[in-house]
């Protein structure tokens, strides 16, 4: 069997999930609880200005999570720690992001912010799309890493 | 004998969909600071709505810009053929 089963057959071009993202007050603390499930930090925690955030990856026993928390006046998060949604985007690595935002586009979902440089991902590209039943994705750039 | 329902009359509705509450009465010079939870995530939520009411489309970059009502409403009247 030579399927991976992490990439899906989709519509906008062979997509690997990656992460799901946890908006958070502090990395530490949400570290801390997910350690009861058996998270434990991937590497050291990262600050993008950019985006407004301070982030933590914990990789476990279930999916990978990216941990974010906003940096000191940053409202990138609100909508979500306001309501306390705490689990508010999947990721997914794709070696086109542009020609998958423009499939997503015409599909119907809405280019919310990016592409652009990510602390993150050794500054490799991000973006972040709606769909129209309001569930938000982030497409990772993959194109040029060494695999 | 039924009545045509308005532009406002139907953005109305989205808002009050949008915001869960039946108290909002919108006007042209409503903004995002006058609604409370009217935030990014609320105006893309906004964005479908209307999309979906008025069965067109809004550019992404233009709507994310509109801060207020009267501002939607001009580019409805710019984008609805």
């Amino acid at each position: 069997m030579s399927a991976d089963p992490q990439v899906a057959p989709d519509a906008l071009g062979q997509l690997r999930f990656h992460h799901l993202g946890f908006a958070t007050r502090s990395c530490e603390r949400e570290a801390e609880t997910l350690a009861l499930l058996g998270y434990a930090p991937e590497g050291e925690a990262f600050i993008d200005p950019g985006q407004g955030i301070r982030g933590l990856f914990l990789v476990g026993g279930g999916p990978r999570i990216e941990l974010l928390e906003p940096l000191r006046g940053a409202k990138t998060l609100d909508p979500w720690l306001r309501k306390g949604i705490k689990i508010y985007h999947h990721a997914y690595e794709t070696p086109t992001i542009d020609e998958s935002i423009v499939r997503a586009r015409d599909a119907g979902a809405r280019l919310v912010s990016g592409p652009r440089e990510a602390v993150a991902f050794d500054h490799m590209r991000v973006a972040f799309l709606m769909l129209p039943s309001m569930y938000m994705f982030e497409l990772v750039d993959t194109a040029g890493r060494g695999e | 004998m039924r009545y045509p329902v308005s532009t406002d009359d139907r953005l109305n509705r989205i808002f009050r969909d949008v915001f869960a509450d039946d108290s909002i009465s919108i006007e042209d010079a409503t903004t995002t600071e006058d609604i409370e939870g009217w935030d990014s995530l609320a105006h893309i939520n906004l964005m479908f709505s209307i999309e979906d009411e008025f069965s067109m489309k809004l550019p992404d970059e233009e709507f994310a810009g509109a801060g207020s009502v009267g501002e939607i409403k001009r580019l409805l009247e710019e984008h609805v053929g």
